[in-house]
């Protein structure tokens, strides 16, 4: 049985483009056409909105929470090419930080796993992917250019894990950092930082849709050494990748073929679950079973109002 | 609090005009909910799409189940208890039959447990049929009465494998109403008056219960005429096979089988001729088909009819017999009618010793992973590794982390969860880790908890995260004392420098410490890095001076000055300390001590100069200034104090 536990005018004059929960669940953030970010403080079934961000010049695309050890950090990427990167100060919100060095929209941004430090990935529609990683003083910046052609739609960060220590002991040596990114290309992409000169390197190339990829998004772990990354495109498909961590090859697996394009996909805090939303109207669940298909666990589409059915019965 | 329509089998829909077209939505943190809002395509149009007088509404949708009744958490702190040490006692070892007591034991845990709590459900169940409390007793009830057969199947087996005798037991305790209406005819003045009489008596003679349909038959009338004697005798002698009676299979089905014989040639005979009742009752006796048949529905369900039928015609049935008669008592009580149901399909497929569609079939139909994740733990325990059964191994895993998803999301039921992924393998150990992380810190009691319970499983990185989460937060907050605790216990050096230096300069500016409990009780701690060391030595200095060890203190100040612990801008407050000491009438300071304090003068006299002319505006200006104003007290300090440390030592005593 599902139900609707609160719902909340958000004041947004015009559509959401993403709507992102901080690490603990506790904290929303909305971002619109509206050039607005609004943040919600959730408790149990309430929102309130405690915050109403207005510095971006153009429609707010995505925003991205911190790890709370850095304190109340959220990062926001526009139309207007801009990243902007805020902080919580009391009860204020403060800008803490700008970067304009795109040539035109930047459409996602991602932090990195706080094991890396607190480090900001944005991905723009002139095809480049900057990484900006917090010092002492200040914001480097460092640019993956022409990561992909004519623009880069998303990215996302690989879980630090070294290899080999599932266990949560001591690791040896810092953990790699790797990240996935999507593009008009048709092509998701995986990079990898090589710590001995610091460049950005392309580590694969997956091909597998054959329309501009739209959301990218790599599944927290679970102990398991294999890896598995989620894409949608404007082709209307959602393809799993998956690595064994052992052959080192990316498997693709169509998870479904749509009725229209989708947007996002997001995974669930444990990796069990990925929720897919686009423009048939149905947000679908998946899981994958222990044969190792993917199955639908529930729609939530719009419709008429219709008679409820009889309860699922013994 | 909206409902949501549901349309098909697996849809909802939320009425929202502004939804509609739009939605979108991402799971939310570990809490079982999803976030719904209206999206647009992330492409730059001009313009609002959002109509006039419409809001944009954000939506949370959770999907709910007869866990989170009050009634159920009873049910899930009292089996976390059993499951816990079933595993304990698991991994002590030992063969089948050793294990099988401890499995029986916790089987009948389980039962009781879900019993318990439909009994609870009924005493608050109001009068209307559609209530959640009633559904909640239903699915208790075939909870039940599954785990009961399952026990009967597969976990408390008796050796040869004859299973009716349990089947009778099982039926006769789902089925109380008849044993419910004896009792009530036999308290009444004419029992045989009574409108269920006969009803009553086919009955219990389909559930084997021999003694008391001789019992309801002593208080008819003809009780003493020859047909009710004959039967008597007929029930009185009907052997019920024993596992431990000393008796073969073999040799009991030869006295059954001369039982019934002699059931049939009464029969024949025409003893029961003139009692057309005695006589329906000496065809079932009999293992006639059509009569047993034809009173099925006194029997109410197919199981309870295969149940009779065996015990009449095949008293040593074992498990692989009960696939067919299943088939055949289904098919009469169904024929082509109702459809089966899921309840049915589950113990069909337990008659089938099929364990993997039984888990199957009750995943499906189930909303929670509750009983899946016991009943699979219990099977696993038990097939413990045989080749076919292997794959519970797996299933079970992954019921475990299932489960354990949906109590994290709870507010007091994760720690339950946690305790479930402890015997779950490395999937378990990594998710602990995700549940114990991302438990939202909303007090300083919840932050001791999870830190508590990730030390106990040696989580380190977990403990590293929460307590920097809970540093940054009491910093924030402005609580350095709080923050420096939480600071030391992350192992983060960077970040508790950071903060000893905040009051550190804290003291420069106000001369007051804040938090000094804390402080003082850093102990071994302490030495995380240098300037929480150095902090920490200092406060012990000020206790040294306030309890009048001047030489101790002494020693110390200048220990930490040339152990060059100390940060830049705090030596004018240590010089500054010092004063008083060199003012001591007698000497706690040595010549060498105070060589010591000379050079440091000397060296901040240059450093202050030149800083001056750079004009900082930190708050270390306060210090140096203070310092300055003071440095010809030093000065001159220090050098009396020379004199009289140079006489002091070079004095011989006599």
């Amino acid at each position: 049985m599902v139900s609707v536990i609160s719902n909340v005018d958000t004041g947004h004059d015009d559509m959401i483009h993403d709507a992102q929960m901080d690490y603990f669940g506790t904290r929303l953030a909305t971002c619109s056409s509206d050039r607005s970010i609004k943040i919600f403080e959730v408790k149990g079934s309430t929102q309130t909105l405690i915050a109403d961000l207005r510095e971006h010049e153009g429609p707010v695309w995505q925003v991205a929470w911190a790890h709370p050890m850095y304190g109340n950090i959220l990062a926001s990427c526009s139309y207007d090419r801009k990243v902007i990167i805020w902080q919580e100060d009391g009860h204020k919100w403060k800008k803490i930080h700008e970067y304009a060095n795109h040539d035109s929209s930047v459409n996602s941004v991602c932090w990195a796993p706080h094991e890396h430090g607190l480090v900001l990935a944005c991905a723009s529609s002139d095809g480049s992917v900057s990484v900006l990683t917090s010092t002492a003083q200040t914001w480097e910046a460092k640019k993956i250019t022409n990561a992909h052609s004519i623009g880069c739609n998303s990215v996302s960060w690989a879980p630090a894990v070294a290899s080999g220590s599932a266990d949560g002991s001591a690791r040896t040596g810092p953990p790699p950092q790797r990240m996935v990114t999507g593009g008009c290309d048709t092509y998701v992409k995986i990079w990898r930082l090589d710590s001995t000169n610091g460049e950005w390197i392309e580590e694969s190339k997956l091909e597998g849709h054959s329309d501009w990829v739209r959301d990218v998004a790599w599944a927290p772990s679970i102990g398991l050494p294999r890896s598995i990354i989620a894409s949608c495109s404007q082709d209307r498909r959602v393809i799993i990748w998956v690595n064994d961590g052992v052959s080192g090859v990316w498997q693709p697996r169509e998870l479904n073929t749509f009725d229209d394009v989708i947007w996002h996909v997001s995974w669930s805090v444990t990796g069990n679950i990925l929720a897919v939303s686009g423009g048939d109207n149905k947000v679908s669940l998946w899981k994958e079973s222990l044969e190792g298909q993917w199955v639908c666990l529930s729609d939530s589409a719009k419709s008429q109002q219709q008679p409820p059915s009889e309860q699922r019965m013994f | 609090m909206d409902s949501v329509s549901r349309g098909t089998e697996e849809k909802w829909a939320l009425p929202d005009p502004v939804l509609l077209g739009r939605m979108h939505g991402v799971v939310s943190s570990l809490c079982n909910s999803l976030v719904v809002f209206p999206h647009r395509h992330r492409l730059h149009q001009e313009g609002s799409q959002l109509e006039r007088g419409r809001e944009v509404r954000l939506y949370q949708v959770e999907s709910f189940s007869w866990l989170w009744g009050r009634q159920a958490r009873k049910l899930i702190n009292e089996s976390v208890g059993t499951f816990l040490s079933l595993q304990k006692i698991m991994q002590e070892g030992g063969g089948a039959e050793e294990r099988k007591p401890t499995l029986v034991k916790k089987c009948r845990e389980y039962r009781s447990m879900i019993q318990a709590s439909m009994e609870e459900s009924i005493i608050f169940e109001p009068e209307e049929v559609e209530s959640d409390l009633h559904a909640y007793g239903q699915v208790l009830y075939k909870m039940e009465l599954i785990l009961s057969l399952l026990e009967i199947l597969f976990i408390d087996t008796k050796p040869g494998g004859l299973v009716l005798n349990q089947l009778v037991v099982w039926v006769r305790s789902h089925f109380p109403t008849n044993h419910e209406k004896k009792s009530e005819a036999l308290e009444s003045d004419h029992p045989h008056q009574h409108p269920s009489y006969w009803e009553i008596i086919y009955g219990l003679v389909l559930q084997g219960s021999l003694d008391d349909v001789r019992q309801m038959l002593s208080h008819h009338p003809r009780a003493d005429t020859d047909p009710f004697l004959s039967m008597d005798e007929l029930l009185r002698k009907m052997p019920f096979y024993q596992v431990y009676g000393g008796v073969s299979a073999a040799e009991f089905t030869v006295r059954w089988q001369h039982w019934q014989g002699e059931c049939e040639r009464r029969l024949e005979e025409g003893h029961f001729a003139t009692c057309p009742k005695l006589l329906t009752i000496c065809k079932i006796l009999c293992g006639d088909l059509d009569t047993i048949g034809s009173l099925w529905d006194l029997t109410d369900t197919w199981y309870h009819l295969m149940v009779s039928t065996l015990l009449y015609t095949n008293p040593t049935a074992k498990l692989f017999h009960l696939a067919g008669a299943a088939q055949d008592a289904i098919e009469h009580t169904r024929g082509n009618h109702s459809a089966i149901t899921p309840l049915d399909r589950i113990l069909l497929a337990a008659m089938e010793a099929d364990t993997h569609q039984v888990i199957k079939e009750c995943q499906q139909v189930l909303d929670n992973p509750w009983f899946t994740t016991h009943l699979t733990d219990l099977l696993y325990h038990t097939f413990y590794q045989q080749a076919e059964f292997k794959f519970l191994g797996d299933l079970r895993e992954t019921l475990i982390l299932e489960y354990s998803e949906v109590l994290s999301g709870h507010r007091s039921l994760w720690q339950v969860g946690v305790l479930y992924l402890d015997h779950c393998g490395t999937s378990g150990v990594a998710m602990a880790q995700v549940v114990l992380e991302r438990r939202p810190l909303t007090s300083d009691a919840v932050a001791h908890k999870v830190v508590q319970m990730a030390r106990d499983r040696k989580f380190d990185n977990v403990v590293m995260s929460v307590c920097r989460v809970m540093g940054r937060r009491a910093l924030d907050l402005d609580r350095l004392g709080s923050a420096i605790w939480w600071g030391v216990r992350s192992r983060d050096a960077a970040f508790t420098s950071h903060i000893a230096h905040k009051i550190l300069q804290r003291y420069v500016e106000d001369g007051k410490f804040e938090s000094s409990p804390l402080l003082d009780q850093l102990g071994p701690a302490m030495l995380l890095s240098d300037t929480l060391t150095f902090l920490g030595k200092y406060r012990e200095f000020h206790m040294l001076y306030q309890d009048g060890k001047y030489q101790e203190a002494a020693t110390l100040l200048v220990s930490l000055i040339s152990s060059k612990l100390a940060p830049e801008y705090f030596w004018p407050v240590l010089l500054l300390d010092a004063l008083p000491l060199l003012k001591c009438p007698k000497p706690v300071i040595t010549s060498e001590q105070t060589y010591e304090l000379m050079y440091l003068l000397n060296n901040l006299h240059t450093a202050t100069t030149t800083n001056k002319e750079k004009q900082n505006g930190t708050a270390t200006e306060a210090g140096q200034e203070a310092f300055l104003e003071k440095e010809r007290d030093i000065r001159l300090a220090l050098t009396n104090n020379l004199a009289k440390a140079i006489i002091k030592e070079g004095t011989v005593e006599s």
